[in-house]
Formats: structure tokens, C-alpha cells, sequence
């Protein structure tokens, strides 16, 4: 019997192969990114969930809205005995994370190990069941090993190096934590005396007591007014332990997971909309299907056997759509592990997949039942074909509404990557070295146009200072510096002044102020204002150097001589402090002659890959050094890189949604075309021409894309406005959008039926009439 | 009013070629009632389908109304047919979805005619065919007789000059068969030419002459 079911189910999905093929197509792809979105995002929550009571343990950040994602993960060491004083807390540590190639009598044995840096209470917070016996004195920078490690490095290993090891610890996790490690240096935590709250170089994480209230902490710490803790400009959270890998992850993520989550819906919008395109078929063809079963049942079947028949048939179906799934994902699974740096086996992934692959197989099953039981209950040609209609709607508006986010969501990265930032980033290379040279001999490279010092005032931003300055009407005001060695860099990145004028050479008290600044501070007549010291001489249109979803902030551009600056700067690239030896030059012939570490170059359109390599050239003859250069447009663009590779899948999703709605809609117009046969002959025979049978069809369809525009834009606008919040410049909803989403889902629809129609319609009446 | 001149009508397939009309030439007056007649497949169907502009022939001449219309495209057909030609069918044809105003109405909407002019007609043409207290119903609503008054009534409502009918009692009783033969009989005596493909006798006895088809072929009318 069941070999009868099977072949049954075989010719009916051969019978309908364009519907049927779509139907999968649909539903694979639906399966595919639907399996990679939940793989991935269980994987990220799925971090540190081997610790015992991880419920309890915190990363402390500091806010700060200068960062992309709103937090620092960096805090100053007295915070540390802070938290150690309430008594909530049970224990806290600082670490330092980083990654180090580890050595065996100069022979390289583990690459980018996972090293970790932390103080005696590390294992309180994490492990506490494991008990460390800790020397006294730290100062020697005694390590623990994890087993594996201590495995590869051989027993003999601390002997040679002259290394002193506490222990060696077994059994931890190495991935999917947040606080991976192969060796541990532990080292009393470092604290400035000189400035205790400004340097910071741990991450910090708390383990509350049970049944304590984070909220409680964040309030105590906010209250809180230590001297020189900037209290108030420095805020924290406090923000779960396994929350921390995708809410604010340590390196920059592809994608980031709140686009996965909108990508999760996209792929699950999807599978419906595949679903409804093969129930559609199915129930336009329910009236023949019924009398195939009384024909069964005369026959002695029972009437199980439709349902079994049916199930047989949709089970064929899914058990396909998973096939080709399968090998979409096994086609796929490099670029997605590419995109999403996760660094886990594939049988993690295959396993995952297998199981959604059957969740959606009973899922799917049963909403196909529960539609086809409640069709059957009221079996009419009215409700079959409403229920068409319902699921052309349906389809219809997933596509409209995908196609909308898409437009929008493009009309936005454009805007973001495109629009006019205020300064000149295209065809500009930065780079630094070891080797000092001057702007001469930059310039003499070939396809150099203009150089400046550049020491990362933005893009890269690598030095960065701020104020707080107090208006008139005695608000608070932070701002932010921006200095550089020479005038030149208002010609150099095409700032546009729109009041005043540049600074001179060796202008020392002169500032140059942004549109932001003059608003901010109040001030009507900002020429010859002073401000923090400095002589207001012009006025600059602001500059969007930030990344998209930060606004821009009052600043003072400023030649560097005129700060009282620090002596060292961190150089966040190679993680040293370099010593700030520049002159400011007092005239462009110094200027000229002056030697510098760090450039900015402006090259001729097409000599961007020679510049680089001459430089390249130049630097590797100095011997071993080290040169990092960098791309302004790219670096700018990198900030939206997220939403560039959620904008290739959405529109890949559109597609498919739009496709399935497509051959959704041919498939009705051929079953209404075979359905309306003889009324469109006889209208023909009393007058009616190709073009109003056409328009029959037209106005219905009209209706349902209005419909579904009615309900796809609205749902579109929340999404998409919702969306749009989080940048600060950002595109307006314009009226061209709609009619032109509109327009571009009408036309496609009006293509896709009207082929079907003109040929109902050149059909001779005479011979339908006849043969009905 | 209708001349055809060696008109032929050949039906092809890739194995078979069916020869459904074959030099056929009539002459059918304004104002005639002409009843076609034959054995089945003899080809009445196919020549009331050329007569009334829904099928082109193959080879031959057709005029009507003195014009040259057997090589017009469809569109052209169409147009010509407006107003000009009405169609009783043996299964009276009716759109299951229009009630009965609105299927009478059918023909005027497709000539545009205003909305007033449209009620008054479509009133007109019910109470000539006394179905005026079934206008809102549909046709699975009413008898065989009653379908085929409302199909006669759309047939009329533009007042066409010519009328065909394919068998226009073939699927009623005899009480209903003569009452809808009555109606035509009516219309003609109106002014109205009316074609009639028939296989009974005692209908082909309301036309004034008889066209005999068999194979094709006209085969010498009778004039009764």
C-alpha cells in the first residue's frame, strides 16, 4: 500500500513539476537559511553554559557612546577592589585576554594560543570548585597550563624555558567561552598610583551571591563618588556572562545578531510563503481530489486513505525540499563559516540542521493538516477559492514587504556609504611604520598626490581627547579635540569652512570649530569666541567620521602644539606605546623636513595598489619593519559591513519570495484561466475583447496587491523605522518608495499573468463552447 | 444580408484532415428565418460559428452586409459582431456568476452603452421574455425554459440584425421548446434574421426555408 501511496504521491508532483519544483526550491532555500540563522545563533547563546552558575557571573563594561556597540570592555583596576567592597558580590577578577604564539626553546610549537593574564580570583569567579594553591609572591609571573596545552608542551617544557608552574588545569572548555585559555600568567593586578581610574587595561567580570539583583549593583555604582573616578562620565553595566559574546562581542562581527534575528523571521517568512504556494495547488485541486477519493472508496478504501495519501505526498514533498537543502548546505558551509567566524566542528552544524530539518517536517505536516481539516469541514468552491486568494495574499505580501526592507535598507546603505560626510575619504591611504620619513619623500612615490601627518585623528582613530565645556546657559558639554600637525589638513580632506577662516602655521591658540560645536555651545557669533582657551577663526561643516548609529559631537580642531598633550600615545595596531617625538613644524618649509612615523597620502584614481606596493618596498629595505596601511574608504565602509552582507541575503530572500509569489500567481491564473474557460468564451461571443477579459483578471489582481501593500508597508514602515533608529543620519521613507515597490510588485505580477490570459483569451470561442 | 461564395472550412491535425465545410455558397436575405439542417458532424455548428464571426473560414468568401469579412482579424471580428449579432446556444450558455439582469446586460457592457440606456434595455428585453421577476437570480436558480429566455434575451437586448441560434431547443421539453420557437418566430416577424441550427423538423417548420447540409456540402434547399 504504501508503494501505491508513494507512486500516487510521485505522479501528482510530476503532474504539477513547475509548481511542484518551486514549491521545493522555495522550501529548501527557506530550510537552508533557516538551519544556518539557528545554528549560528544557538551557537552564540550557546557560550559558557558548561560554568557552573554562569547565571551569576557578569562582565562589567563601561559605557561609552564614542564605541560602535555603546560600551568599553577596558576598565581602570580600581574598579576591581570597588565591586570586591559590596557585599553582593562574591568575588571579582581582572584579565587581560590575548593571543600569543608560544615558543619551545625557539621552536614554535602553538600558535595563537589563547593567553590569559589574571590575578589570584580568577578561578573564584569561573571555577570555584577548583582550588588553586596560589604562591605568596606573584612577582616571578608563575603560569597554569589547560591540559591540552601542557600535553603538546611536554613535561620538561618549564624546565627549559625557566618558567614557574602552579598547576595544570584539565577539563576546561577551550570554545564556546568567553574566558578560553592555554596558559595563564598570574600577576598581581597593576595599578597606577599616579592615576588609578585612567588606566585601562583589564576586562572585569563579577560572580554575585544567588538571589542578588544586578540592578542593585549598577545603582550602588552609579551613587557612588570616588575622587578622580570621573564618576558620571564613567558609568558601568553589568551585563550576563553568556550574553556577552553576541551583545558585545570582543572583535567585530560579520553580521551582527540582532541582523540575524531579523534574518531568522525573513527565512521562516519564507518557508510559509513555500508552503502556501504548494497548498494553493493542493486545494485548487481538492474538488477532483474528492471524488478521487469516493472513487476510492467505492473501491473498498477507507477514508483514511486521503489522509494518508495527502500526508504521503507532502512528506515527499519536504523529504525533497531537505534533500536539496542538504546540499545547498553542504554547498554553502565554507562561505557561511567564512562569514561566521565560528569556530566549531561541522558535525556540530549537521546535527543541528538534522534537527530542524525534522522540526520543520512535523511542523510543515501539521499546519498543511490543520488547513486541509478545516477545508475539508466546509468543502466549497467559494472557500477553495478564497483560501487561494488568502494564500496569494499571503505570498504576495511577504514579497512586497521584503521588497520594501530590501529598497529601504539599501536606499540607507547607500545613503551611509555614499552621501556627503563632510570630508574627502576616497583615494586616501593612512599608514604607519617604523621608519621615519618625511612628506617629501612620500610624495616622491609614484601616484602620490598630497601627504600630511597623519597620527590617527580618525579613520583610524587612534588618539582621541575630549573636554567638557559649560554654555551660558550653564549646560555640560562634552567635546571633542581633533589636532593635527599642519593647516594643511582642511585642504587635505576638502573640509569646507563656512565661516572664517584656516588656521595658520604655529596658530597656537587658534581653533577651527564644527556646525555641531557652534549649536551646541550656544553661540551666536562663534568668530573670535574663545572656547577652552582656543580663539574661535572658522567654522567647519561637521564631519561624519564616526560609525553611523553615533552622533556627531561638538569639536575643536586644533594644531597639536597647542595641547598640553601626553607623552605616550597606545598605538591600538601593534599594542605598544609610542613615544610622540614630532615637532609641529612652524612653517610648511619645516613642515616639509620634518620626519614622521605616520602619513596620510592622497593617490592618483588607479594607483592605489602601486602606492602601496613602493611603500611596502621602501619600508621592507629599512629591514624587519613594521608597516600597517589602511584605506579610508574601506575603513568607513567597514563600519556598515554588517548591514552590507545582510542586504546580499535579504535580497537573495526577496527574490525567492518574489518567485515563489510569481509562480503562486501563474498557477492560480491557470486554474482560474481552465476554471473561467467558458465564461470567457461566452463574454467573447457577446462582444467582450482580449483586452477586457484581460482586465477581468487585472482588477482582481489589482485588489490583491493593494491588499497586500496594505498590510506589507505598514508592517514595513514599523520594521524599517525601527531599524532606521539606531543610525543617526539616516533616509526618509519617501513617497517614491512605495509607488516605486508598488509598481515594480504590480508589473511583475501583471508579467507573470498576462501571458496566461491573452491565451485564455485568443482561444477560438467557438470551439470552447462546443467542447463545455 | 449574408453571402457566402465556396467557403471552406477544413479542420487539421498532424494525422487527420477534416473537411467541415466544402464550397459552400448561400444567400440568406434581411428579415429571413432560416433553419440550417443535417446529420451530426455534416458541419451546421461550424457554419454558424463562421455566419456569426466567432471563426474565420479557410478558404472562401463571406459578405456581410455587403462587407468582405472572412479574412478580418479577431479584434475586427469582435467589433463587427457588437450590436450586430446575437447567439442562442442549446446549453444556453449563461454565466453561473452574473445573476439574470446582469447576464443580459453583458452585450452593452462590452459596447459601452451608458448605464441609463443599459436598465432600460435590459428591462426591455425582460419583460418581452417575461422573466422579469427573476432578475435577481442565477442561472442554477432557474429552469431550462427560463435559462434559455434569459439567453434569448441577451441575444436581443442590443437589437442585433441577425440572430443564430444552435439549437436553441435541443436541451428542453417540448412545452418550453415551443414557447422559446415562438419568441423567434416573433423576433423575425420584427424584422430580425434569424439562423436556426436544428435537428427537428417540426422547429425547422417555423423558418421560412431550410439550408440541408450533409457532409459539408449544401444539398438542394427546400422551400416549404
Amino acid at each position: 500500500m504504501f508503494k501505491h501511496y508513494t507512486k500516487i504521491a510521485w505522479r501528482n508532483l510530476l503532474k504539477y513539476k513547475t509548481q511542484s519544483i518551486i514549491s521545493v526550491l522555495g522550501l529548501a532555500i527557506g530550510f537552508t537559511a533557516f538551519s544556518f540563522t539557528m545554528s549560528w545563533i544557538r551557537f552564540e547563546r550557546g557560550y559558557d553554559k558548561q560554568i557552573k552558575d554562569a547565571d551569576r557571573i557578569y562582565k562589567v563594561f563601561k559605557l561609552n557612546k564614542r564605541n560602535e556597540d555603546g560600551v568599553q570592555h577596558m576598565l581602570p583596576t580600581p574598579l576591581k577592589r570597588l565591586l570586591e567592597g559590596f557585599p553582593e558580590v562574591e568575588a571579582v577578577t581582572a584579565i587581560n585576554q590575548t593571543k600569543k604564539d608560544i615558543f619551545k626553546a625557539e621552536e614554535l610549537l602553538i600558535s595563537n594560543a589563547d593567553v590569559i593574564l589574571a590575578d589570584t580570583s580568577f578561578f573564584k569567579v569561573f571555577y570555584p570548585d577548583i582550588k588553586i594553591n596560589f604562591p605568596n609572591d606573584l612577582s616571578d609571573r608563575p603560569i597554569i597550563l589547560s591540559g591540552r596545552i601542557a600535553q603538546i608542551l611536554g613535561s620538561d617544557y618549564t624546565k627549559t624555558e625557566g618558567i614557574k608552574l602552579i598547576d595544570i588545569i584539565s577539563g576546561l572548555p577551550s570554545v564556546r567561552t568567553n574566558v578560553p585559555f592555554d596558559l595563564m600568567t598570574v600577576a598581581p593586578l597593576f595599578e597606577d598610583s599616579e592615576c588609578p581610574w585612567c588606566y585601562f587595561s583589564y576586562t572585569m567580570y563579577v560572580r554575585l551571591h544567588d538571589n542578588v539583583d544586578v540592578k542593585l549593583i549598577q545603582t550602588k555604582l552609579e551613587s557612588i563618588e570616588v575622587e578622580g573616578s570621573m564618576q558620571g562620565v564613567m558609568s558601568f553595566i553589568l551585563v550576563p556572562l553568556r550574553e556577552t559574546h553576541y551583545t558585545y562581542p570582543t572583535d567585530k562581527a560579520k553580521i551582527r545578531y540582532a541582523h540575524l534575528q531579523i534574518f531568522i523571521i525573513v527565512s521562516i517568512l519564507i518557508i510559509l510563503c513555500a508552503l502556501f504556494n504548494y497548498l494553493m495547488l493542493f486545494v485548487n485541486n481538492l474538488k477532483v481530489r474528492v471524488r478521487e477519493l469516493k472513487l476510492r472508496i467505492v473501491n473498498g478504501a477507507s477514508g483514511v486513505s486521503f489522509l494518508v495519501q495527502f500526508i504521503t505526498e507532502i512528506s515527499l514533498l519536504l523529504l525533497f525540499s531537505l534533500f536539496v537543502s542538504t546540499i545547498l548546505i553542504e554547498f554553502l558551509f565554507s562561505p557561511f563559516i567564512i562569514l561566521s567566524e565560528i569556530d566549531a566542528p561541522k558535525s556540530f552544524f549537521l546535527y543541528e540542521m538534522f534537527l530542524y530539518g525534522i522540526f520543520i517536517l512535523l511542523f510543515s505536516t501539521l499546519l498543511l493538516l490543520l488547513i486541509i481539516y478545516l477545508l475539508n469541514k466546509n468543502i466549497s468552491k467559494d472557500l477553495n477559492h478564497s483560501f487561494t486568494k488568502i494564500s496569494l495574499f499571503l505570498q504576495l505580501s511577504v514579497g512586497i514587504l521584503l521588497c520594501f526592507c530590501t529598497s529601504i535598507f539599501l536606499y540607507q546603505y547607500k545613503t551611509l556609504n555614499e552621501s556627503d560626510l563632510g570630508f574627502n575619504r576616497y583615494n586616501i591611504n593612512t599608514f604607519m611604520s617604523d621608519v621615519w620619513l618625511t612628506k617629501e619623500e612620500v610624495k616622491k612615490i609614484p601616484g602620490v598626490e598630497d601627504v600630511i601627518f597623519f597620527e590617527g585623528q580618525f579613520l583610524p582613530r587612534t588618539v582621541s581627547s575630549s573636554a567638557q565645556y559649560i554654555t551660558k546657559s550653564n549646560e555640560k558639554v562634552t567635546v571633542e579635540f581633533i589636532q593635527f600637525h599642519e593647516p594643511e589638513f582642511v585642504d587635505f580632506f576638502e573640509f569646507e569652512i563656512i565661516a572664517g577662516r584656516n588656521l595658520h602655521y604655529g596658530e597656537k591658540n587658534g581653533c577651527l570649530i564644527n556646525e555641531t560645536a557652534v549649536k551646541k555651545f550656544e553661540l551666536e557669533n562663534p568668530l573670535g569666541e574663545v572656547v577652552l582657551n582656543f580663539t574661535v577663526v572658522g567654522v567647519i561643516h561637521d564631519i561624519h567620521i564616526d560609525p553611523p548609529s553615533l552622533p556627531v559631537l561638538p569639536t575643536i580642531y586644533i594644531l597639536r602644539d597647542n595641547m598640553q598633550t601626553r607623552s605616550f600615545e597606545k598605538n591600538p595596531l601593534t599594542g605598544d606605546y609610542d613615544l610622540i617625538t614630532s615637532n609641529v613644524p612652524s612653517s610648511k618649509e619645516e613642515s616639509n623636513s620634518t620626519r614622521s612615523k605616520y602619513f596620510a597620502y592622497k593617490y592618483i584614481d588607479g594607483f592605489k595598489e602601486t602606492t602601496e606596493h613602493v611603500i611596502k618596498m621602501h619600508i621592507t629595505e629599512q629591514g624587519d619593519s613594521k608597516l600597517y596601511i589602511r584605506n579610508m574608504e574601506d575603513m568607513f565602509s567597514d563600519y556598515t559591513h554588517s548591514e552590507r552582507y545582510l542586504l546580499i541575503l535579504l535580497s537573495i530572500m526577496t527574490v525567492v519570495a518574489i518567485l515563489i509569489a510569481v509562480f503562486g500567481i501563474y498557477s492560480m491564473v491557470t486554474f482560474e484561466c481552465n476554471q473561467r474557460r467558458k465564461e470567457i468564451a461566452i463574454r467573447k461571443v457577446n462582444g467582450a475583447n482580449i483586452k477586457e477579459i484581460f482586465m477581468l483578471f487585472f482588477r482582481q489582481y489589482l485588489w490583491i496587491t493593494v491588499a497586500a501593500s496594505s498590510v506589507a508597508f505598514p508592517v514595513g514602515i514599523y520594521v524599517m523605522q525601527r531599524w532606521l533608529d539606531q543610525y543617526t543620519r539616516r533616509v526618509s521613507m519617501e513617497w517614491w518608495l512605495f509607488v516605486g515597490v508598488f509598481v515594480l510588485v504590480f508589473i511583475i505580477v501583471m508579467t507573470s499573468m498576462i501571458f496566461r490570459v491573452v491565451k485564455s483569451a485568443r482561444e477560438n470561442p467557438a470551439i470552447v463552447v462546443k467542447s463545455e | 444580408m449574408i453571402k457566402t461564395t465556396n467557403l471552406q472550412k477544413i479542420f487539421r491535425t498532424d494525422e487527420v484532415e477534416t473537411w467541415a465545410l466544402n464550397e459552400v455558397n448561400i444567400e440568406i436575405k434581411e428579415g429571413e428565418f432560416v433553419a440550417v439542417m443535417g446529420p451530426s458532424g455534416c458541419g451546421k455548428t461550424t457554419l454558424l460559428n463562421i455566419l456569426g464571426l466567432l471563426d474565420n473560414p479557410t478558404s472562401g468568401e463571406y459578405y456581410l452586409n455587403g462587407k468582405e469579412v472572412s479574412k478580418l482579424k479577431e479584434n475586427q471580428r469582435t467589433n463587427l459582431r457588437k450590436g450586430v449579432i446575437g447567439f442562442v446556444f442549446q446549453s444556453f450558455n449563461l454565466i453561473e456568476e452574473l445573476n439574470v439582469y446582469e447576464n443580459i446586460e453583458l452585450p452593452l457592457l462590452y459596447m459601452k452603452m451608458p448605464a441609463t440606456e443599459r436598465k432600460k434595455r435590459v428591462k426591455e428585453a425582460m419583460d418581452r421574455m417575461a422573466i422579469s421577476h427573476r432578475v435577481k437570480h442565477f442561472p442554477q436558480q432557474l429552469s431550462g425554459g427560463q435559462q434559455q429566455r434569459v439567453a434569448i434575451a441577451r441575444a436581443v437586448v442590443a437589437n442585433p440584425d441577425l440572430i443564430l441560434a444552435d439549437e436553441p431547443t435541443g436541451n428542453l421539453d417540448s412545452k418550453n421548446g415551443a414557447e422559446v420557437m415562438s419568441l423567434l418566430t416573433d423576433l423575425n416577424r420584427e424584422g430580425t434574421t434569424i439562423v436556426m441550427v436544428t435537428h427537428s423538423m417540426h422547429d425547422a417548420g417555423y423558418a421560412g426555408r431550410t439550408i440541408n447540409l450533409f457532409d459539408g456540402k449544401v444539398v438542394p434547399e427546400v422551400v416549404l
